[in-house]
């Protein structure tokens, strides 16, 4: 009788924190309702009034459910954390799919579903159909989705709603974010979004200027600057208009953005210490050493490769098409400057293979960015080195290995394992995704590409992910963009949180 | 509000845990592991091991831009040195010092570090529990003032204003049957009810005698 009490105990405690996650996200409505009224574009006016409507009343009927959770003042456990964090993400994406299915835009529910979950894990692919005559509230909305989805929506939900932070660090942790500002978590998530905010202003400001400086209109050039920042900052990759970054035929657009979505791929920590005037920790830091030497290397082989093949003629254009592109893939944006099939057709093997290898590294832990992260390629490869050196050294010299990351940490092994766990859960995942591509009669090496896309949240594509491909991997897109961006601990904890609450009701 | 706490015995841990969910940024530092990992997986606050007086470690831990220091370890050396080193070279806003041992109060005064005593609070709540039946001290103002709670033992009923008047103190409130008022003047206090008052503590012995003290008629 104890342990059932305690289940429903569980739920109570869930689905109070998962209320207020939905509230949060629902009151962030308004901003698009009042651009559509601002705009008179009444449709998708309509479309979020209904959907603000839905998400308030789930989100305060859950908060209402487990009221007795503030009255008692529970301990939050990690499970509680772990499901919080990773169902609220589910039911996020149900609710924020639903003006995409009422403007009409897309072919289906799951089609819906799809893009939103792109926008979330700041992966960029996008299914939607006819995005150049979408209205600017919906594209408003789906930049606002990658740009809350890349700081997180519980990080959103701890800054602004959460007066108790007793179970903080523990919801924190399970949206895959580590690092310790300040001591309360509540004071980390405040940094993290007064960190995006100063960037949001001083981005959306530069691309105002240079948009207007390459002939768009002021008003167009500012949605468009804020979109664009939205969604480089949060290395998203959605662009408003279908030809992404090619329809803005611009040099120093393209700049600027490999400018921000460089900056929005270093870790929160790092930006916080060279804003609070720690200079050297951008030069001592593992992370920006490891992503430093991988995108030197992967950038130089592919310039080498395709100046080799001879498909783009002089330097400029090498650095953008070839460069942009590897830098896009690294740091997990997914802006493309050249076409989804060109990839295919002119990048060759070797073109593709690189790529693959750069979106399945990404970009910095604790940042926006997707992939296995710099801070785990540093450790493991540091931890290579460490022991080819205990094999040379004598068996009585006991060594620490130490490595930089914010403060000087020791290479202990339960981290080394933490990290190769990691990295090996993202291979597993890229491996089932080209499995699948390839079953359902891709070539192997564009199902390769489109899955360490997926995997990474990257969102380059290389020209599989469309409308019409089959269901079954739209479906395991979705699952792999989820896992990717919550790095599969806070979803395993879900899935064994459910298993076991259904062989308890079984049981009895 | 920024709080280092120094020691994460079991007065220690229970105050980072209780501050941390309060909202406060908590750092907390022990020389011992296993008393930090006390404080749970999930504690919302950083933890730092090392020797509590240690410069680097201070530093690492806030000490810069910390509101509180709390030296609560129960090793009075330390704490003594904990706070003269937030006092004379970080000069943090407010020092609070544990006393382990009451007779070295005189030490931490002679060094103007304010300080709590938990072994005399407790002490003081347990003597007072056993020696005065029916009155419990509240709070103790200055040196010679202090907030008592009785309980009226004493069949007459008599107003206020004549307490007041006759022992020298401020009625506060009045519990009738765990019912708390602010008493006007002429209210009566019947047998059984709870008084709050400050009172001096020369006037305390009369006013317990004569109320709180079982009359036989």
């Amino acid at each position: 009788m104890n342990t059932f009490n305690g289940r429903f105990y569980s739920i109570f405690i869930i689905s109070y924190y998962i209320g207020y996650v939905i509230l949060g996200i629902a009151l962030l409505m308004v901003l698009p309702i009042l651009i559509a009224a601002a705009l008179q574009e009444w449709n998708p006016f309509w479309d979020f009034v209904i959907t603000m409507a839905i998400s308030v009343i789930l989100g305060i009927s859950l908060i209402l459910i487990g009221k007795e959770t503030r009255l008692n003042k529970t301990m939050v456990q990690w499970k509680h954390g772990f499901v919080v964090a990773s169902l609220s993400w589910i039911i996020l994406m149900f609710l924020c799919a639903i003006p995409y299915l009422l403007s009409g835009h897309v072919n289906s529910i799951l089609d819906a579903c799809f893009d939103v979950m792109s926008g979330f894990t700041t992966t960029g692919l996008v299914l939607t159909q006819d995005l150049d005559h979408i209205s600017l509230s919906l594209n408003l909305w789906r930049h606002m989705l990658t740009f809350i989805g890349g700081q997180g929506m519980i990080v959103l939900a701890l800054t602004f709603l959460l007066k108790d932070t007793g179970g903080a660090y523990i919801f924190y942790v399970g949206e895959a974010k580590d690092i310790d500002l300040v001591p309360n978590v509540k004071g980390t998530a405040q940094i993290i979004w007064k960190i995006s905010m100063v960037y949001l202003f001083i981005g959306t400001a530069a691309f105002w200027f240079i948009g207007m400086s390459i002939g768009l209109a002021p008003l167009s050039a500012f949605f468009n600057g804020l979109f664009i920042f939205a969604s480089s900052w949060s290395t998203g990759g959605f662009a408003p208009y279908t030809q992404n970054m090619m329809y803005y035929h611009s040099f120093s657009y393209e700049t600027l953005t490999l400018i921000f979505f460089i900056l929005g791929s270093l870790n929160f920590g790092l930006h916080y210490a060279i804003l609070s005037g720690n200079r050297k920790e951008l030069v001592k830091n593992i992370e920006t050493q490891s992503f430093f030497i991988t995108t030197f290397l992967t950038s130089a082989m592919a310039v080498l490769w395709l100046s080799r093949t001879g498909v783009y003629a002089d330097a400029v254009v090498m650095f953008r098409r070839v460069v942009y592109n590897v830098l896009s893939a690294h740091t997990t944006t997914g802006f493309g400057s050249v076409y989804a099939r060109q990839f295919a057709l002119e990048w060759g093997d070797f073109g593709i293979l690189i790529l693959i290898i750069a979106m399945l590294i990404g970009g910095s832990a604790c940042s926006t960015a997707g992939g296995f992260k710099g801070l785990r390629i540093g450790i493991l490869f540091k931890s290579i080195l460490a022991d080819v050196k205990r094999l040379l050294s004598s068996e009585r010299n006991v060594k620490v290995f130490r490595f930089h990351h914010i403060k000087d940490q020791i290479l202990a092994d339960s981290l080394v394992k933490a990290s190769a766990l990691i990295v090996i859960c993202y291979l597993i995942t890229f491996a089932l995704g080209t499995l699948i591509g390839t079953f359902c009669g891709y070539p192997l090496a564009s199902a390769a590409f489109e899955s360490a896309s997926i995997t990474g949240n990257v969102g380059l594509s290389i020209g599989v992910t469309t409308a019409d491909m089959p269901a079954v991997m739209k479906i395991y897109d979705i699952i792999a963009m989820y896992l990717g961006r919550l790095e599969f601990l806070s979803v395993f904890a879900l899935i064994g949180f459910i298993i076991g609450g259904i062989k308890k009701c079984w049981t009895n | 509000m920024y709080i280092i706490i120094v020691g994460c015995g079991r007065l220690g841990s229970t105050l980072a845990k209780e501050l941390s969910i309060g909202g406060h940024d908590i750092s907390v530092i022990d020389h011992d592991g296993e008393k930090l990992s006390v404080l749970g997986s999930g504690f919302n606050g950083s933890r730092f091991k090392g020797v509590e007086y240690d410069n680097d470690r201070l530093l690492k831990a806030g000490i810069k831009q910390a509101d509180y220091i709390l030296a609560v370890t129960s090793d009075d050396n330390l704490n003594i040195t904990v706070s003269l080193i937030a006092k004379k070279i970080y000069n943090v806003p407010r020092i609070i010092a544990r006393v382990g041992d009451p007779s070295r109060k005189y030490i931490y005064d002679m060094l103007d570090i304010e300080t709590i005593c938990p072994t005399q609070l407790g002490v003081e709540i347990l003597k007072r529990k056993i020696s005065e039946k029916n009155v419990e001290v509240l709070a103790i103002i200055g040196k010679d003032t202090e907030i008592i709670e009785l309980t009226v033992k004493k069949h007459k009923p008599c107003t206020v204003k004549s307490i007041e008047e006759k022992y020298n103190c401020i009625l506060s409130g009045l519990m009738v049957e765990n019912r708390f008022t602010f008493p006007p003047k002429d209210a009566l206090v019947p047998y059984g009810a709870k008084i709050i008052c400050t009172i001096l503590k020369k006037d305390r012995a009369k006013l317990i005698t004569s109320l709180a003290k079982e009359t036989v008629l």
